[in-house]
């Protein structure tokens, strides 16, 4: 076959491709999309300072960097001791912790501090190797269906599935 | 008769057909246009205006129209979606359900049928997708079982799309086929615990990602309706009584 006649074939098909494409530009479309999203920040850095006078120790948490966080607080000393608690604000649970009532933002501290008096302290103690042991927790303020925050302190942490 | 005589003979034999083959393509066209303009024209020249605009919360975030106001040009809109979502300085809470009412508007002055398509998905600082991370935790709550359907085979983890069964009529809203939003509470628990001479290293697997929903609306011409859906969406549907179903 001739270059001129395969140059003609080619041609032929062309017009004949470009009649058949011209229907199936006919459809009217149109598309629009929009996105949108939030960055989750989760970490916080809580810290506790105890001030300690008259066998009494005031503690004071403070909610120094990130996200809000409830927190919870506790004593722990020999048995022999007893250990009374006050403190507007804190409340006591059933678990022997004392939890504070409101979340503590960033930059934000217990208002008032929860005080621990030290009761029935043997004789021959002393302030300097005399032991009361103080813990607190922090967990991250939860949030209802409503926006009502609430603290969960069941929860436990979910490890290894990789986001899952 | 000569090879070369033959060859020539062909050739003009060919250049014949082709000629012939635009002419008649030509004329068909020709033959139909005037058809189809007077359909059309009949009501009036608006068959060119087709549009369609996705509305969050009673505003429209994204739009695009052909508009004979502009001059018979694209008449578009690009908004961002949960750009509302918070007041001036509140933050988003986990857990917390939002308002998110999600329907589409044909602005348009033709009849269309249109579907969404729904993206959830998490991203990183960069932009980048992480697909390790869960799109369920991200609960965009779908209103379906109305005048929405699924369509299961297309939808996956991360995709959802859904098609509206009747004619979005020309100005008209749809139902909504989302009504709220809520991210889940239990993503601060979950983490990844790593182990280093000893020291054990909790690190939140969500923290500082992206949540992103993202959503797409298609629209189409009613006429030929099933037709112009298999070419321009790539699905096949059936219609009946103007009522789509997924085949």
């Amino acid at each position: 076959m001739g270059k001129e006649v395969k140059i003609l074939c080619f041609i032929a098909l062309a017009l004949v491709l470009m009649v058949g494409i011209t229907p199936a530009l006919a459809y009217f479309t149109t598309r629009v999309s929009a996105n949108g999203g939030y960055t989750i920040d989760l970490t916080s850095t809580t810290s506790i300072d105890e001030e300690f006078s008259d066998w009494e120790k005031r503690i004071t948490v403070t909610n120094t960097k990130g996200e809000p966080v409830f927190v919870r607080a506790r004593a722990y000393a020999g048995s022999a001791i007893t250990l009374v608690y006050s403190g507007e604000g804190w409340k006591a649970g059933e678990d022997g912790w004392y939890y504070y009532d409101s979340a503590l933002s960033e930059g934000q501290s217990t208002e008032t501090p929860l005080c621990v008096q030290i009761q029935n302290v043997p004789e021959a103690a002393d302030k300097a190797s005399f032991n009361v042991a103080v813990v607190y927790e922090s967990t991250p303020v939860q949030y209802k269906a409503d926006g009502t925050a609430y603290a969960d302190w069941t929860m436990t942490l979910d490890i290894g599935g990789k986001g899952e | 008769m000569k090879q070369a005589e033959r060859s020539r003979i062909l050739t003009w034999v060919l250049l014949i057909f082709a000629l012939c083959l635009l002419i008649i393509g030509s004329l068909g066209a020709a033959n139909a246009l005037p058809q189809i303009t007077s359909e059309y024209y009949s009501g009036g020249i608006e068959m060119y205006d087709i549009g369609v605009e996705l509305i969050e919360n009673d505003v429209v975030v994204s739009s695009r129209t052909y508009s004979e106001n502009a001059r018979y040009v694209w008449d578009e809109e690009d908004g961002a979606l949960l750009g509302s979502l918070l007041a001036e300085g509140e933050k988003f809470h986990l857990g917390q359900v939002y308002r998110e009412e999600l329907c589409v508007n044909n602005s348009g002055k033709i009849d269309e049928y249109v579907r969404v398509t729904i993206y959830r998905y998490w991203q990183d600082a960069n932009g980048k997708k992480i697909t390790t991370l869960s799109p369920d935790l991200i609960d965009l709550h779908l209103v379906t079982g109305g005048d929405w359907i699924k369509d299961e085979q297309a939808s996956s983890t991360e995709r959802t799309v859904l098609y509206h069964t009747s004619v979005v009529p020309a100005g008209k809203k749809t139902s909504l086929f989302a009504d709220s939003l809520c991210v889940s509470g239990d993503i601060p628990y979950k983490v990844t615990q790593t182990e280093e001479n000893g020291v054990i290293t909790t690190t939140y697997d969500y923290e500082g990602v992206t949540f992103q929903v993202e959503i797409t609306v298609d629209a189409v011409q009613t006429h030929s309706a099933e037709e112009a859906i298999r070419s321009a969406w790539g699905r096949k549907v059936t219609i009946t009584n103007d009522r789509l179903s997924l085949s």
